[in-house]
C-alpha cells in the first residue's frame, strides 16, 4: 500500500485552499467511478482519505460531491463509512446534491447486514436537510422495529435528529409513542437509554406548547418508572447509568424510607472506576438528603473517600474536575473535611490551577487544631519559586487569620513575610496586614512597628501601595515619620499612575492632617492642589469634596473623613450564597469547574465582553463530559 | 452532551474534527485554541483542563492505534472518525467499550512506532510507518493480528504505584501517600473469566488501622473497581472475578495513607562559604533490599536565582551518574542510572553567586525532589497472589488444557517514588511532593535498539518491550512449562518482598469456574 499522502504534507489552515488539488481529486474520482478493475477499492480508499483529510483541515471539497456519490456504489464497508461521513458533512450546504444520496442510502437501509442498515440509517438521519425528511420517516419506522439492537439504537437517535430537523414530521409520525413503547419494553439497555434521552429532549421541547408532553415528561419521574430503571441500573452501560442517575436526581421520594432504599441500592456505584458514575451518584445522594440535615452530613462523609480516590487516580483532567467538586463540597461543609487537610497540601509539580483550588480548600478547612500546621505549610509555599502560588499562599494565610483562629501565631508569620524582602511577598503581606488591622485593631502596635520599616519606594504594586498609604493615614499618630512619607509621596503625585493609590493618598493625608496638623499642612495643600488638577474624575471630585468640606468646617470634615471606626466582623463574601446554591444544584456539571452557575456562561447577557467567546453560547449543559474541545499534547 | 469533538495540533490545525449537532458556530476550534494558547498574558499559569470525555476517547483510540500521538492520529484519522461515529451519536455517548466497538469498526490501524522494531531489512525501511504489524505488548493495538494471522494469547497485569513522601529536615516523614492502580491489558480471545487474588490480609477503610498496624496487614483507605469486576468473593477471600474486556483498563484503583517505609532517604546540607559561595551536599540512601534495583533516578533542586556557576564533585569511582546545572531555570540535576538496594550516594555541589547573599539561603533554594522507578517493588505490599484464567469450556477435553497452558501470562509490579526533602531549616518542615508517571510511550527507535542490546537496565516500559520480544521467540517449549516463563523473562527477578508469581490453575479450579 502506498504511504498515505497526508504524512508527507503538513496541513495547516493557513495554507492556500488547494484548488488545484481538489480539481485533481475530482478527475481521479471520476475515472474510478465506473471502473470495475480489481484493486479499484484500494485506490478509492486512498482518494476518499485525501478528500476527508482536506475536509478536516477546512478546505472546501464540496465540489466533488457528485463524484463521491458516484463512487459510493461499493460493497466495501470502509469506503461506505468514509462516503457517509463526507455526505453528512456537506449535505446541508448542498441540498440538491443530497437528493442524489437518498437512493443508495435507502437501499442500504434494507441491506441484509444489520451493520450496513444501521450505518445507512444514521447517515440518512444526519443529512439535516428539511426537504428530505419525507424519505426518512419510512426507514426510521422500519429501523425502530428492526430485530437487531444496533439498528434500533441508531433509529432512536435518528428520531431525535428528525425532531430537530422538523418537529411536525416527528410528532405527526407518532414517533414519541413508539419510543415510549421501546423505553418500557426493549430488551437492550442501550436502546432504552437512547429512548430516555430522546424522549427527554423531545418532551422538554414540546412541554411549553402541549399539555400532553408536560404530562409525559412528569411520567418519566413517576415512582414505577424510576424504580424500573433503578432495578436495572447495573445492566446499563456506564454512560447510560449516568443518564439514569441524572433522572433520579429529579425524582422526589415520598418518604425517608424510600430515600434510604434508593441510597442503599446505589451505594456500590460509588466504587465505580468511572468518575462520571461516581459523581452522578454523589449528586443523587446529596440531593435526596437535602432536607435531612444529619443524613446529609453522613453523605458527605460517605462520598469523601471515593472522591479523594478519584482525584489521586487517573488523568489530570479527571483529577481537576473531581477536585473542583470536592472544592465545592469543602466550601459548603468545611468541618467534614477538617481532618483531611493533608490531602489538600500542594505538590511541588502540580499545575497552578490545581494548587489554587487546594489553597482555597486548605483555607476553608483550617480549624483550631489544624491551623498551626496548615499555616506552616502555607508559609513554605510563600517561599516558592512559583510566584502566583506564593502570592495565593500569603493570601490564604491572611484569610485564615481573618477566620480568627489563633491569630497570635499567624500575625507573627505575616510580619515575617514583610521581612522576607521579596517584592511580591511584601506587597501581598501589606494588603493582608491592612485587612487584619481592620478586623483586629488591637494588633496595630506590633504591625505598625514592622510596617514603619518598609520603605515606600520598595512597594510598587498599586494594591500594596494603597494598603501602605491607608495604614500611614490611619495610624499616623503611631508612626513618627508618617507625615513626611506622605509628603514625599505627594511630591511624586504625577508619577503615580494608579488612581486607586492617588485616592488613598488624598484620604490618608486628610486623616494625618487631623491628627498632626502642623506637620501635615504643607502636604495637605500640595495633595489638594494636585488632586484638583488631576485628570481622573474620581480623584478630582474627591479632592474638591475634601477642599469644600475643609472650607465649611474642619471638625465636621474630621467627623466625615476620620470617624471612630468599628472593627469589621465579617468581610463581605465575593459570591452570594444564592449563587453558591445555584452551583450546588448544578453539581456534576461544568458550573462547578467554572465556579459559576450555568446561566452566567450560557446566557449572552451575563457574559462579560472578554469572558467567553461565542463558541459557548449554544452549548447545552449536562454532565461534565460536555466539553467539545480537546487538545492533544503532541510531543 | 457533546456538540463537537476536535483534536488540534500544537499549531492549532485540526487533526480530527467532528461536529455532532451542528449547533455551534464556525471557528470554535480556533477560538478554543486561542483560549488555551493565550490563557494568561504573562504565561505564568496554564489553562486548566476542561474535559473528562477526552481521556475516555483517548483511551479507546489508544486501544486501537497502540500508540497515541500526533503521528499515529494523523495516519489513522479515518479510523478515528469511524470510532468517533460509534462512540458518540448526536452528542450522546453510546459506548466506550473497546470490546463492543470492535464489531462495528472496520478500518485497520496503521501502527506507527511498532513497525520500527522489525529487523531492519532493506525492505523494512521502505515499509516503515505503514506496515501493519502487532508491535509490542503495551503498544499493541487490540485489533492487530500476528503476521501469521494467529492472535497471541496474553494478558498483562501491572501494579503501578505512585508514592508521595514528604520528609522534614530531620528525616521525619510528614506526609506519605500511595496511589496505586492494578492495570490490566488483555489480548485473550474468547473472553475467559479471570480470577485475581489479592493479599488475604487486605482491608479497606481506615476504621481500625491504628490497632492493626504492625501486623503487616495492608490497609487501603479506599478503592474503586472497574465495571467488569465482580466482588462476590471479595469479602471472603479477597479475590476479584472478572471477564476482562479487550483493551487497557484499570481493574482497581486504590489509595493508601498507612505508614510504609519509603525506599529512599535524602539528606541535604547547605553551607554558606563566604559571601559569594555556598556548598550543597546531597546524600541519597536506598533503603530497600539489595536484590532490587532502582532505575533512572533523578534528583532535582532549584538553586538561588543569582547562581552563576556550579562545580560538582561526585564520590570517587561513581559510575553512571551525571550532573547538570540547568542555567535557564536555575536547577541542579543529578541523574543516577541505577542503584542497588542498601547503597548510598553523595553529591557535593559548590555554588558561586553573582551577588552577595542576603537573607536566608535556604529560603532561596530547594526543595529537593526525586523521581525514580523501581521494578518489582511495591511499597504498599499489595500483591496479586495469583491469576487464574478459565476457558469457558468443558474440562473433559484434554486439548483445552493445551490451549490454556499456552496462555502466556505476565505479572508486573513497579513503583514510582517521588520524594522531596526540604533544607535543614528549622522552620521549613513540610514540603510538597512530586508524583510523576513516565509516559508509557515508546522511546525513539535508536534507543529501543540499544535497549534490546543491553537488555536490562532500563525503565519498566523497556521491560515490557523486551518481554514481548521474548514472547515472540518461536523456540519456546510449548506445554505446561510455559507458565514458568515469566521468571526468566523478567530481568529483575521476583523475590519474596514482592512475590508476584503465577500459580497454574489446577484442574479443580478449572472445572469449577467453567
Amino acid at each position: 500500500m502506498a504511504p498515505p499522502a497526508q504524512t508527507n504534507r503538513s496541513p495547516s489552515p493557513s495554507q492556500p485552499s488547494g484548488k488545484s488539488e481538489v480539481t485533481d481529486l475530482k478527475s481521479q474520482l471520476r475515472q474510478l467511478a465506473g471502473s470495475r478493475l480489481p484493486g479499484v477499492d484500494d485506490s478509492k480508499r486512498e482518494l476518499f482519505k485525501k478528500v476527508i483529510s482536506y475536509m478536516t483541515i477546512g478546505i472546501d471539497v464540496s465540489s466533488v460531491f457528485g463524484e463521491m456519490v458516484m463512487c459510493s456504489a461499493t460493497s466495501d464497508i470502509v469506503l461506505k463509512k468514509m462516503c457517509y461521513l463526507y455526505v453528512g458533512n456537506y449535505a446541508k450546504v448542498n441540498p440538491d446534491l443530497a437528493l442524489l444520496t437518498i437512493n443508495f442510502l435507502q437501499r442500504d437501509c434494507k441491506d441484509e447486514d444489520p451493520m450496513i442498515r444501521g450505518l445507512a440509517l444514521r447517515s440518512l438521519s444526519s443529512l439535516n436537510v428539511a426537504n428530505l425528511v419525507e424519505y426518512l420517516v419510512g426507514p426510521l419506522n422500519a429501523g425502530l422495529k428492526d430485530n437487531n439492537s444496533y439498528v434500533r439504537i441508531v433509529a432512536v437517535i435518528g428520531v431525535l435528529k428528525l425532531y430537530h430537523i422538523s418537529v411536525t414530521t416527528c410528532i405527526d409520525a407518532d414517533f414519541p409513542a413508539v419510543l415510549k413503547h421501546l423505553l418500557l419494553n426493549d430488551q437492550d439497555t442501550q436502546v432504552v437509554a437512547n429512548c430516555l434521552l430522546a424522549l427527554q429532549e423531545i418532551w422538554n421541547g414540546e412541554a411549553s406548547t402541549s399539555g400532553d408532553a408536560m404530562k409525559e415528561r412528569e411520567a418519566l419521574l413517576s415512582k414505577p418508572f424510576i424504580y424500573y430503571l433503578l432495578n436495572r441500573i447495573k445492566e446499563f452501560s456506564e454512560w447510560a447509568q449516568c443518564l439514569v442517575l441524572d433522572l433520579v436526581v429529579k425524582y422526589v421520594p415520598a418518604d425517608s424510607n424510600e430515600i434510604f432504599d434508593i441510597m442503599n441500592l446505589l451505594e456500590d456505584r460509588l466504587q465505580h472506576a468511572n468518575g462520571a458514575v461516581v459523581l452522578a451518584t454523589a449528586k443523587v445522594f446529596l440531593h435526596l438528603t437535602l432536607s435531612m440535615t444529619d443524613v446529609h452530613q453522613q453523605v458527605y462523609e460517605r462520598i469523601k473517600a471515593p472522591l479523594l480516590t478519584l482525584v489521586s487516580s487517573g488523568s489530570p483532567e479527571q483529577s481537576y474536575a473531581v477536585l473542583s467538586h470536592l472544592h465545592l463540597l469543602v466550601m459548603r461543609a468545611p468541618y467534614v473535611f477538617s481532618a483531611d487537610y493533608k490531602h489538600f497540601y500542594c505538590q511541588y509539580n502540580e499545575p497552578s490551577y490545581v494548587k489554587k483550588l487546594k489553597l482555597e480548600m486548605l483555607t476553608a478547612v483550617a480549624n483550631e487544631s489544624s491551623t498551626y500546621e496548615i499555616v506552616t505549610e502555607l508559609c513554605e509555599y510563600a517561599a516558592n519559586v512559583d510566584i502566583p502560588i506564593a502570592r495565593e499562599s500569603i493570601r490564604a494565610v491572611g484569610k485564615i487569620a481573618l477566620q480568627q483562629y489563633d491569630v497570635n501565631a499567624i500575625v507573627d508569620r505575616l510580619l515575617q513575610f514583610l521581612e522576607m524582602e521579596k517584592d511580591y511577598v511584601t506587597a501581598e503581606a501589606l494588603v493582608l496586614v491592612k485587612d487584619l488591622l481592620r478586623k483586629y485593631p488591637q494588633w496595630s502596635h506590633d504591625c505598625i512597628a514592622v510596617v514603619g520599616n518598609i520603605s515606600s519606594q520598595n512597594v510598587q504594586e498599586p494594591k500594596a501601595k494603597a494598603a501602605l498609604i491607608w495604614m500611614l493615614g490611619e495610624y499616623s499618630q503611631d508612626m513618627s515619620d508618617a507625615p513626611y512619607i506622605l509628603e514625599s509621596l505627594t511630591e511624586n503625585w504625577d508619577e503615580e499612575h494608579s488612581a486607586e493609590v492617588r485616592l488613598h493618598l488624598l484620604t490618608a493625608v486628610m486623616k494625618c492632617f487631623f491628627k498632626r496638623p502642623p506637620e501635615t499642612q504643607k502636604a495637605l495643600g500640595a495633595a489638594l492642589a494636585a488632586g484638583l488638577a488631576d485628570f481622573h474624575q474620581d480623584v478630582h471630585d474627591r479632592a474638591l469634596f475634601y477642599y469644600r468640606l475643609l472650607q465649611h468646617n474642619v471638625t465636621v470634615a474630621e467627623r466625615v473623613v476620620n470617624p471612630p471606626k468599628q472593627a469589621v466582623s465579617v468581610f463581605a463574601d465575593t459570591q452570594s450564597s444564592e449563587v453558591k446554591d445555584r452551583i450546588f444544584d448544578e453539581f456534576n456539571s461544568l458550573s462547578v469547574v467554572y465556579q459559576k452557575p450555568s446561566y452566567m456562561f450560557t446566557d449572552k447577557e451575563h457574559r462579560g465582553p472578554f469572558e467567553f467567546s461565542d463558541e459557548l453560547g449554544s452549548l447545552a449543559i449536562g454532565t461534565e463530559s460536555d466539553v467539545p474541545a480537546h487538545v492533544v499534547e503532541a510531543k | 452532551m457533546i456538540s463537537q469533538f476536535f483534536v488540534l495540533s500544537q499549531r492549532g490545525d485540526n487533526i480530527v474534527f467532528r461536529d455532532y449537532r451542528g449547533e455551534v458556530q464556525k471557528g470554535s476550534a480556533e477560538i478554543f485554541f486561542r483560549k488555551v494558547k493565550f490563557w494568561k498574558e504573562d504565561g505564568e499559569e496554564e489553562a486548566p483542563p476542561l474535559s473528562l470525555m477526552w481521556m475516555v476517547i483517548a483511551r479507546v483510540i489508544k486501544d486501537y492505534l497502540g500508540v497515541l500521538n500526533e503521528d499515529s492520529l494523523r495516519k489513522n484519522f479515518v479510523l478515528v472518525y469511524e470510532l468517533l461515529d460509534e462512540v458518540i451519536d448526536f452528542g450522546y455517548v453510546q459506548t466506550t467499550s473497546t470490546e463492543l466497538l470492535k464489531s462495528y469498526v472496520f478500518n485497520e490501524p496503521l501502527v506507527v512506532d511498532a513497525a520500527r522494531l522489525q529487523p531492519l531489512s532493506p525492505a523494512a525501511i521502505f515499509m516503515q510507518g505503514t506496515k501493519r504489524m502487532p508491535g509490542t505488548a503495551v503498544t499493541k493495538s487490540v485489533v492487530a493480528n500476528e503476521p501469521g494471522g494467529r492472535k497471541r494469547e496474553e494478558i498483562f497485569v501491572d501494579i503501578i504505584e505512585k508514592i508521595s513522601v514528604t520528609f522534614s529536615s530531620s528525616g521525619y516523614i510528614l506526609t506519605s501517600e500511595i496511589d496505586g492502580t492494578i492495570q490490566m491489558k488483555s489480548y485473550l480471545s474468547g473472553n475467559p473469566e479471570i480470577k485475581l487474588a489479592l493479599n488475604e490480609d487486605l482491608s479497606i477503610g481506615r476504621g481500625d488501622y491504628r490497632s492493626s498496624f504492625g501486623s503487616g496487614a495492608v490497609i487501603l483507605d479506599d478503592c474503586n473497581f472497574h465495571e467488569s469486576v465482580r466482588l462476590d468473593n471479595f469479602d471472603l477471600d479477597r479475590t476479584l472475578t472478572l471477564v476482562p474486556p479487550d483493551g487497557e483498563f484499570p481493574v482497581m484503583n486504590y489509595r493508601m495513607t498507612q505508614e510504609f517505609k519509603p525506599p529512599f532517604r535524602i539528606n541535604t546540607l547547605i553551607e554558606e562559604a563566604g559571601a559569594l559561595k555556598a556548598e550543597v551536599i546531597l546524600k541519597v540512601s536506598a533503603e530497600f533490599p539489595s536484590s532490587v534495583t532502582a532505575n533512572t533516578i533523578i534528583v532535582q533542586m532549584p538553586l538561588p536565582k543569582y547562581t552563576t556557576r556550579v562545580n560538582f564533585e561526585l564520590e570517587p569511582g561513581a559510575l553512571g551518574q551525571t550532573t547538570d546545572f540547568k542555567e535557564a531555570n536555575r536547577r541542579l540535576e543529578w541523574a543516577l542510572k541505577k542503584t542497588v538496594g542498601g547503597s548510598e550516594h553523595t553529591l557535593r555541589a559548590k555554588l558561586t553567586f553573582s551577588q552577595e547573599l542576603h537573607g536566608n539561603i535556604t529560603k532561596e533554594a530547594g526543595p529537593v525532589s526525586m523521581t525514580f522507578t523501581i521494578p518489582m517493588y511495591n511499597a504498599s505490599r499489595l500483591q496479586v497472589k495469583y491469576l487464574q484464567i478459565a476457558k469457558k469450556s468443558s474440562t473433559y477435553n484434554p486439548y483445552r488444557w493445551v490451549a490454556m497452558w499456552r496462555t502466556s501470562t505476565r505479572l508486573f509490579s513497579r513503583s514510582f517514588l517521588c520524594a522531596q526533602v526540604p533544607f535543614p531549616d528549622q522552620n521549613s518542615t513540610i514540603h510538597p511532593t512530586i508524583p510523576t508517571f513516565p509516559k508509557p510511550e515508546l522511546p525513539p527507535d535508536s534507543e529501543l535498539l540499544n535497549a534490546l542490546k543491553s537488555l536490562l537496565h532500563r525503565s519498566p516500559s523497556f521491560h515490557l518491550v523486551l518481554m514481548s520480544r521474548l514472547l515472540q521467540n518461536p523456540e519456546k517449549p510449548e506445554g505446561p512449562k510455559q507458565l514458568d516463563l515469566p521468571e526468566p523473562a523478567l530481568p529483575t527477578l521476583a523475590h519474596e518482598h514482592n512475590s508476584a508469581f503465577l500459580s497454574p490453575p489446577s484442574p479443580l479450579n478449572q472445572s469449577s469456574s467453567s
